[in-house]
């Protein structure tokens, strides 16, 4: 039970990271970013080629990993993807997954279609009992560091602030002379960004095969439509899918029904945060305790 | 309404058009049927392969391509036939029946769906998100039920069908789809499902519940994707959650429809030729498995590239209308004349008789945004034949009472009678099929849709012909092209066009004239004067006081969400409190005639 604990926290820190990012890129840029799965494992192969084949340290490995990742992924964004974001989601989606197709097709013929794993230390933590390998737990570490960073920048710079703006009321932000696209630029780069990360701290515990980028894809997109594009929704749903799943197989023996349920509850997740939400008593509650209310 | 989901009969003026598609259908069913007859059947396995792939893309599209819903639980209904095929045929049942299983399961899982979709109030990305979480929720059930196979699966030793025998029925089922399909396209309900595509939110108040056609939407293609995926199982013999509930299974359908053209019947065609043929060759043939991946990588970017250049030409396009308003943009895709019905014309629902109908009453109504009061205790009547104006200051709550009447919003509280019958619990769709009709303040039309077809979805029995002729009287001399990239003008016109050949016995107009040169005024005021004249109780919000004060029996004004003046124009206008109001001015002295705030 305390491994699966500590393997569920571990795996949460990088939940955190992709699901922050996909949800930011939709909240604020509303770029429905299918290739985010993508993304994270680009952050998984960079790394393993940094440290398999050029002979960096795991550490040392994951900010050039981040910033080549970060240039391609910025190329694409003003070659194909600036474009498609004002022609509305369903240009968006086919977009993306072409490039997810292309990509992955790439890493098929890159790669090969058999795990890698990446080279690290036999080196390990004691963490609650349980033996955790080194470059993990800096990994979820640096992943927890980086969430609150996110959190801080929203919350107390000119340019979280001006991002929120941006992403509710577009033409307003722009009459008051923010630079909107400049601004969704930036949120592509740190969604991007938090994606690369993800991957390059998911590595050291996962093997890496192109197949991956679809189950990460389908994470991101789970959590953040259950939290409906809340930031601290999605910290929450990433949290309970990352430690939820291990503590339900640890307790049921079975994958299988720890996957029903854990389905079944985002199920209900998204058909009664409407009806909850919608409900006239609680909503009199809310505008009592002056929740939610404009100012 | 119930008449309206019938195909409407294609006219006799149209039938030559018509021809070429089915005479298509028909030579591609011909030629897929002889295929094996000329070349042998070494490459039935291989063509058995691309004909699964457009049985999904054709069953799914009405779906995603039409009414533009990304449904990725399709796979779950084509796992319903594929299981029912594999365990009937364990159970030692008939084909057709094991067929009919999956159909049953498949309607069961959609009517499951789309009601949950509803509960959840969910749309666009939102639907695409959770069909992908009720697909994995379907695949994890089957995965931990070892009666289902769990996560082996089960296989069948006799196959049902021979590989010849699936090859012709699945031509066959080809055929089927693609006329469906073709039906689809070429009428209203097609149109409608079109138009939801573009902008559900607008569909209610031409009287269309999107609810109700999605469920129609969704239970016809789970029928038909389950008949798919029964063809499948009885090729493969072979059933598992990885293989018959993948996501990947879904991948290549939406990017085929989407890639070849949404809403088109042959553009996904084209979108497969293009996606998967190739491909399929490559890997059925290529001496490694690299080999079939670079030929898959060169499909995928030819793909990009005919999306990227499709998406330049749109944009290039709507740039080049909005710099030449006389010009437009000629649809590509073909939809056949809608048929008007004899039976109810000139009109839809002729309003002569000043009895049928009762006055629009509005009666205390209160409305709240949070903490902001945007309507308090608005009253008044709109009689038959009338046309009451309704006048105030920005952010007076004009709109706001347009949307309490239509049903765009709910009222925290107060009365809506829409004649005899009190309208506070009726959704905008029963609104607008009791006969009330409306126009936004920011005119919309249905991209997809041509301009004569925005306005023949305005109800039943509303023909290409009639809508074209109500059209060309507003001034809108092209009204045969499409309206993605149609002027203000233009917009605003198809909404007076729809109001005109529906003659809907109450009308909303939320500021018809706003952005108008003066030289359209005439125009559209006629055309308001006409509605009134033939019986309609007509509600006119409207800045331009001048402009409408001639055409007006009464007027209200409002004034930060409370009536302020009532009365006859000349009298209303000299009212001091509607001058302050308007003006900023300080009332010198109150006028005995109005009521007071």
């Amino acid at each position: 039970m305390t491994y699966a604990i500590v393997s569920g926290l571990i795996v949460s820190g990088s939940f955190l990271l992709l699901t922050l990012g996909f949800t930011l890129m939709l909240r604020v840029a509303d770029i429905v970013n299918l290739l985010h799965g993508i993304m994270v494992v680009a952050g998984m192969y960079l790394v393993v080629v940094f440290v398999n084949y050029l002979g960096l340290s795991y550490v040392q490995a994951i900010a050039p990993a981040v910033l080549v990742g970060l240039v391609f992924f910025w190329l694409l964004y003003e070659l194909l993807l600036r474009s498609a974001r004002r022609e509305g989601h369903r240009s968006q989606i086919i977009y993306t997954l072409l490039l997810f197709s292309i990509i992955q097709t790439a890493f098929e013929i890159v790669f090969g279609g058999d795990p890698i794993r990446v080279r690290l230390d036999r080196v390990s933590w004691q963490f609650l009992d349980v033996a955790v390998r080194r470059e993990e737990a800096i990994g979820a570490l640096l992943a927890v560091a980086t969430t609150a960073g996110f959190f801080l920048m929203f919350r107390y710079t000119t340019v979280g602030k001006s991002m929120e703006i941006a992403g509710k009321y577009p033409e307003g932000a722009a009459a008051i002379g923010l630079p909107v696209e400049r601004l969704y630029r930036y949120v592509w780069l740190i969604g991007s960004a938090m994606a690369l990360l993800a991957g390059a701290f998911l590595v050291a515990g996962t093997p890496v095969t192109p197949f991956q980028s679809l189950e990460y894809l389908v994470i991101a997109v789970i959590v953040s439509i259950s939290a409906r594009l809340s930031f601290a929704g999605a910290v929450a749903a990433a949290i309970l899918l990352g430690l939820g799943y291990p503590l339900l197989v640890a307790l049921t023996k079975d994958p299988q029904l720890s996957s029903v349920a854990i389905y079944g509850f985002f199920l209900c997740v998204i058909v009664a945060t409407p009806v909850v939400s919608g409900f006239r008593p609680l909503r009199r509650l809310l505008a009592g305790l002056k929740v939610g209310r404009p100012t | 309404m119930s008449s309206s989901m019938r195909r409407h009969d294609v006219g006799r003026g149209a039938a030559s058009f018509t021809a070429l598609p089915v005479a298509g259908i028909v030579a591609i069913t011909a030629g897929a049927l002889l295929f094996p007859m000329v070349f042998g059947r070494g490459q039935l396995p291989l063509l058995t392969g691309i004909l699964m792939v457009l049985l999904f893309v054709y069953a799914w599209h009405p779906v995603g391509g039409v009414l533009g819903e990304i449904s990725l639980a399709h796979v779950t209904f084509w796992g319903a036939g594929a299981y029912a095929t594999v365990f009937g045929q364990l159970a030692g049942l008939p084909f057709t029946v094991s067929i009919l299983v999956g159909i049953a399961v498949a309607a069961l899982l959609a009517a499951v769906l789309v009601e949950l979709i509803y509960a959840a109030r969910l749309e666009g990305l939102g639907v695409m998100i959770f069909t992908l979480v009720f697909l994995f929720f379907v695949s994890a059930i089957i995965r931990s039920a070892p009666q289902l196979g769990g996560t082996v699966g089960r296989s069948v030793t006799v196959l049902p069908l021979s590989v010849t025998e699936v090859y012709v029925v699945s031509v066959l089922l080809l055929c089927g789809l693609l006329l469906i399909n073709y039906f689809v396209l070429n009428s209203r309900v097609g149109l409608v499902w079109l138009a939801i595509r573009d902008a559900a939110e607008r569909v209610p108040s031409l009287g269309w519940s999107v609810q109700t056609q999605r469920r129609r939407a969704y239970w016809m293609t789970a029928a038909l994707t389950a008949v798919g995926g029964s063809l499948s199982a009885a090729t493969l013999g072979f059933v598992s959650p990885e293989l018959t509930l993948g996501l990947d299974l879904i991948l290549i359908p939406l990017l085929a429809v989407y890639v070849g053209g949404p809403g088109t019947l042959w553009g996904p065609f084209f979108g497969v030729l293009l996606l998967e043929s190739l491909a399929a060759v490559a890997v059925a043939n290529a001496q490694s498995p690299a080999a079939a991946h670079f030929v898959k990588l060169g499909q995928y970017l030819a793909a990009l590239a005919v999306v990227v250049v499709a998406l330049r030409l749109q944009q290039r396009a709507a740039a080049h209308r909005i710099n030449e308003p006389g010009e437009n943009v000629r649809r590509w895709r073909f939809l056949g004349n809608l048929n008007d019905r004899k039976d109810i014309q000139p009109s839809l629902r002729p309003n002569t008789s000043k009895d049928e109908a009762g006055p629009l009453v509005v009666e205390n109504l209160h409305k709240s945004f949070g903490g902001l009061s945007v309507l308090t205790g608005v009253s008044f009547e709109v009689r038959r034949g009338e046309i009451l104006g309704l006048v105030g200051p920005n952010g007076a709550g004009k709109s706001t009472v347009c949307n309490l009447i239509s049903g765009a919003l709910v009222a925290d509280a107060g009365t809506v009678r829409l004649g005899e019958a009190v309208a506070d619990k009726m959704h905008q769709e029963e609104r607008s099929r009791l006969g009330l009709g409306r126009t936004f303040q920011t005119p919309h039309a249905f991209p997809s849709l041509t301009m004569t077809e925005n306005v023949c979805i305005a109800g039943p029995g509303i023909g290409s012909a009639q809508a074209r002729e109500a059209l060309i009287a507003l001034g809108v001399m092209q009204p045969d092209m499409t309206s993605r990239a149609a002027t203000l003008f233009e917009r605003r016109m198809i909404e007076m066009a729809r109001l005109r050949v529906r003659r809907p016995h109450w009308v909303l107009l939320d500021e018809p004239l706003a952005g108008l040169s003066a030289q359209h005024h005439d125009a559209l005021i006629a055309t308001i004067r006409e509605l009134a004249d033939s019986g309609s109780s007509v509600l006119l919000i409207e800045h331009l006081i001048p402009v409408i004060a001639p055409i007006c029996d009464r007027i209200v004004v409002l004034d930060g969400g409370v009536l302020i003046a009532e009365g006859i124009p000349k009298e209303v206008l000299a009212d001091p409190a509607v001058v302050e109001a308007y003006l900023g001015a300080p009332i010198a002295t109150e006028s005995p005639s109005a009521p007071r705030r």
